[in-house]
């Protein structure tokens, strides 16, 4: 006899259709598995046989060949187990509507079951529930059945129906019932706020750095704190996640995609509200940061789409690391080609990033400071430059006093900072309103920046001097553009003042320093 | 007649001046001997005669005589010199091609040979050049001191090094890291030369971050001298020696931070030997790189306090009178500041200070602040040796 069910499989980021079928007749007892399976996925031969013997539904034995349809489609992942019991278990009569009056064919064409076995018929979570899910509803799929910690994940999809199990019994129970009992959808989210998380008004003083980061979060730059060891570089960049704009819910799912097919979501609260903040260890490889794998996962890059990818003593990381990220940053997006195929994760966030001056740390306090300018040099020409040419702001960090920590006074909360981010969000939004690409200041190319950063003569002659003076680059010089119209546009001005310029070169000084050549001052 | 005679004394010059050409070959294959010194050279010379001479003579002869010293196994000193001839055709091919490389060979037999270097008991006898030696008219001063040197000392190098090119002086340094570089990297922006005395070869720029200010001097910005063959590398007794010559190239030396046991403390004694006046800057009395300078103060140095001090003593009156003619113009840039920029000055140190200390004291916002010391920076009036820090230019 022959059934198919309707289940999902997983690549990268994305679920797609698929069918387990099942033919059950005379032979050499056993379970035949086919359609380009993993090693994890081949095993499930043992478990279902097993759980279905625990279950108190042993198979007939008799010759079983499952196929895992599109054949031609590797499979990776213990989802499938789930599928291939059912289908088995159909295609041997055994799950029919005569002994159980729910499951009928109707029920069959209408539902896909995700799911690992456990040999004692238990049912376990498996991850990518929510991009499978979402997939399975795109392909007109009305109900599905997972395992009783992945039922709040599969609820972020709207419109499918959701049946949660703990084992093989329980579900069978169910099928032996009038009613399938459905999970209940919990109700929509009346305020998207992120909530929790640190806050800026944990910080005392430091001005100086958290004005650099409202700019660059308010311009979506990136951004490098550079400054001697303790002075709250980690701390300003933990928080500027918060001060971003809340995400939409179509974002908030997007990025949920990409925690669940990296099995990093909490069974009770599976959905990602607040923008992400990332911080891979410098010794992170290249997979770890872009991702791979087998089977193939997003990386840092992706799990902190729509937030802030923070890499911490930047000079650490491995060159070809830190350079790999740079096509992603540019296309928003990492696009890794392997044997199986070619997989597209999203890679949407801000960098921020942040370094020592010299290798002890102390630089330039010369009484604590024992590097050689030598050993200065190195360090800091450690420094990638095709990431540098990324960086729109560096700001130097001050060391922190006794008298900053106790200081008096009130300091500003992250949600007054992110009203007013979000203004100069909408700003942006009116402004590139016509343009394809463009969303932030930070994204604006030489065209745009013709169009939308024009300088009056007086702004003209200014940074014509200043250029002149210190030598920058043309690269530079858009950097500069696109930084001073972010804080132009943070004083709702229409056009590029003088000081709005100013401010922009004074937030570049770091890299002119390393690579203009001016030498020593004087 | 006359036409005879002539010829006969030209033959005779051109025999001279050839002669002159084979003795400083000679000298110059026996400074490449491996492990030869100049006092060495120098008794050489005085037993043979003559480098010609003295080049053809066998260790043997010289050991005999005591004038080559042995080692415990009882090996010549100079082991490499009983191979000289070995590599003399490998050295005479270098020699040829230095002309080739823009390095030129100077010996004390040229008549470039550097005047000031002639009373030297321990002179170099050969020395290499790339760009220019120091003018003979024109005073030199030689700007040393430490290597790792406090943001003070910059400041004052640069300063000193700028308001003593600009003066005419000739600014000399060893082209080590910290004053010496800054000294003269200042020089080379403000008069466009300035003089380096090497501790390794011509050829070799040591430390690697003066690459800049060495390609530039060895263009002809002044120029790069060194008693040590183009190649080779700074070994550290090169130091030693390399300081008796900037104390022997200069009028006067200038020591601006030191500790109180260093290199520079080779120099000054140097200096003092050959007749040299050495100004000392005074330093804050609990700071290491004080007490160097204080120590000279003490034992009879030259107080400096201006390059004011400099120029008087080298009887430059009209550098002086021009050094104090642009504070004067510095004054009336700044009695012409409009505000902020006139506030944001007055609230500027000569210590770096970091934005957000300025911020504060200045009352204003960071664009307006950025803007204010930005227009200073321009004036060069302000001045940013960290980035995020300002200080007064």
């Amino acid at each position: 006899m022959f059934a198919k069910i309707k289940c999902a499989g997983l690549f990268g980021v994305h679920g797609f259709l698929a069918e387990t079928e099942a033919d059950s007749g005379s032979g050499i007892p056993g379970l035949y598995l086919t359609g380009a399976l993993s090693q994890e996925t081949r095993e499930a031969q043992y478990r279902v046989s097993t759980a279905a013997k625990n279950s108190g539904i042993p198979l007939k034995p008799e010759k079983v060949t499952v196929n895992l349809s599109p054949a031609s489609r590797r499979k990776e992942g213990t989802a499938f187990d789930l599928s291939i019991l059912m289908a088995v278990l159909r295609a041997q009569g055994v799950l029919v509507e005569k002994n159980y009056p729910a499951a009928g064919e109707a029920l069959f064409q209408t539902h896909a079951f995700l799911g690992e076995l456990g040999l004692d018929g238990g049912l376990k979570p498996v991850r990518g529930i929510l991009p499978m899910a979402d997939a399975l509803r795109e392909a007109g799929i009305k109900a599905l059945v997972v395992p009783r910690e992945n039922a709040e994940e599969a609820l972020l999809v709207p419109g499918l129906a959701v049946l949660p199990a703990a084992s093989i019994r329980e579900l069978l129970a169910f099928f032996q019932s009038e009613r399938l009992p459905y999970a209940g959808r919990p109700p929509e989210p009346v305020s998207e706020e992120p909530a929790g998380g640190p806050d800026f008004s944990e910080i005392r003083g430091q001005s100086y750095l958290k004005r650099a980061a409202e700019i660059a979060v308010s311009g979506r730059h990136n951004i490098l704190f550079s400054g001697a060891a303790g002075s709250g570089k980690t701390m300003i960049a933990k928080r500027m996640a918060g001060i971003m704009p809340p995400l939409s819910r179509k974002e908030q799912i997007e990025l949920t995609k990409v925690y669940s097919a990296c099995g990093l979501l909490e069974a009770k609260l599976p959905l990602i509200k607040n923008r992400p903040f990332r911080a891979p260890h410098h010794g992170s490889t290249a997979a770890a940061l872009l991702g791979g794998g087998n089977p193939v996962r997003p990386g840092e890059l992706s799990l902190a789409s729509k937030g802030i990818l923070f890499l911490d003593e930047l000079p650490l990381f491995r060159r070809e690391v830190i350079e790999a990220l740079r096509e992603p940053l540019e296309e928003r997006k990492v696009v890794l080609t392997r044997l199986r195929g070619v997989y597209e994760f999203p890679a949407d966030c801000m960098i921020a990033a942040a370094c020592n001056n010299c290798p002890c740390g102390f630089f330039p306090d010369r009484e604590r400071c024992r590097c050689t300018p030598a050993q200065i040099r190195m360090y800091q020409g450690r420094l990638s430059r095709p990431i540098l040419e990324r960086i729109d702001i560096c700001a130097e960090a001050r060391p922190v006093r006794f008298s900053d920590i106790r200081g008096e006074g009130q300091e500003e909360s992250s949600e007054t900072i992110r009203a007013r981010v979000e203004a100069v969000c909408q700003r942006q939004r009116f402004r590139f309103r016509q343009e394809e690409r463009i969303r932030y200041n930070s994204e604006m190319t030489p065209k745009e920046l013709d169009r939308f950063c024009r300088l009056g003569g007086e702004q003209e002659r200014f940074i014509r001097q200043v250029f002149e003076k210190k030598g920058l680059s043309a690269r530079t010089f858009h950097k500069v553009l696109r930084v001073a119209r972010t804080i132009a546009d943070m004083e709702e001005a229409a056009e590029i003042k003088t000081a709005h310029l100013a401010e922009a070169v004074q937030l570049r000084s770091f890299e002119d320093r390393l690579w203009g050549g001016a030498g020593y001052g004087g | 007649m006359e036409d005879e005679r002539k010829t006969t004394e030209k033959r005779r010059l051109q025999q001279g001046q050839e002669q002159l050409e084979e003795e400083k070959k000679a000298l110059y294959l026996l400074t490449r001997v491996e492990g030869m010194y100049p006092g060495l050279l120098r008794k050489m010379y005085e037993f043979a005669g003559g480098f010609r001479e003295a080049y053809q003579v066998p260790a043997q002869e010289y050991l005999k005589r005591g004038l080559m010293g042995r080692t415990k196994q009882g090996q010549p000193l100079l082991l490499a010199y009983d191979r000289r001839r070995r590599q003399e055709e490998k050295m005479l091919r270098e020699y040829e091609g230095f002309s080739l490389e823009g390095i030129r060979t100077v010996s004390v037999f040229d008549r470039e040979y550097p005047k000031r270097l002639l009373p030297l008991p321990d002179k170099p006898l050969l020395l290499y050049v790339r760009g220019r030696l120091p003018a003979e008219d024109r005073p030199a001063a030689a700007i040393i001191g430490a290597r790792r040197c406090s943001e003070y000392g910059r400041e004052i190098a640069a300063f000193f090094g700028r308001s003593l090119s600009e003066a005419g002086v000739q600014v000399i340094s060893g082209m080590a890291s910290g004053i010496d570089g800054i000294a003269q990297s200042a020089a080379l922006s403000a008069a466009g030369e300035s003089f380096g005395v090497l501790g390794s070869g011509v050829k070799v720029c040591y430390p690697l971050e003066h690459g800049g200010i060495f390609r530039r001097m060895a263009a002809g910005n002044g120029g790069l001298i060194s008693e040590f063959p183009p190649d080779s590398p700074a070994l550290p007794f090169h130091f030693i020696l390399r300081n008796r010559i900037i104390a022997g190239l200069c009028d006067v030396l200038l020591v601006l931070e030191a500790r109180e046991k260093s290199g520079t403390a080779i120099t000054v004694s140097n200096a003092l030997d050959y007749g040299k006046e050495v100004f000392a800057l005074p330093g804050r009395i609990n700071d290491p790189l004080g007490r160097g300078c204080n120590a000279l103060l003490k034992e009879g140095a030259s107080l400096l306090t201006s390059p004011g001090d400099v120029l008087e003593f080298l009887g430059l009156q009209r550098g002086q009178e021009r050094a104090e003619a642009r504070e004067a113009e510095r004054d009336k840039m700044i009695s012409a500041l409009a505000n902020p920029e006139k506030m944001v000055y007055s609230c500027l140190d000569s210590e770096p200070e970091h934005m957000e200390k300025l911020l504060a004291r200045t009352g204003l916002g960071y664009s307006t602040l950025s803007e204010a010391l930005i227009r200073l920076e321009l004036l060069g009036l302000a001045d940013s040796p960290q980035s995020g820090y300002y200080r007064r230019g």
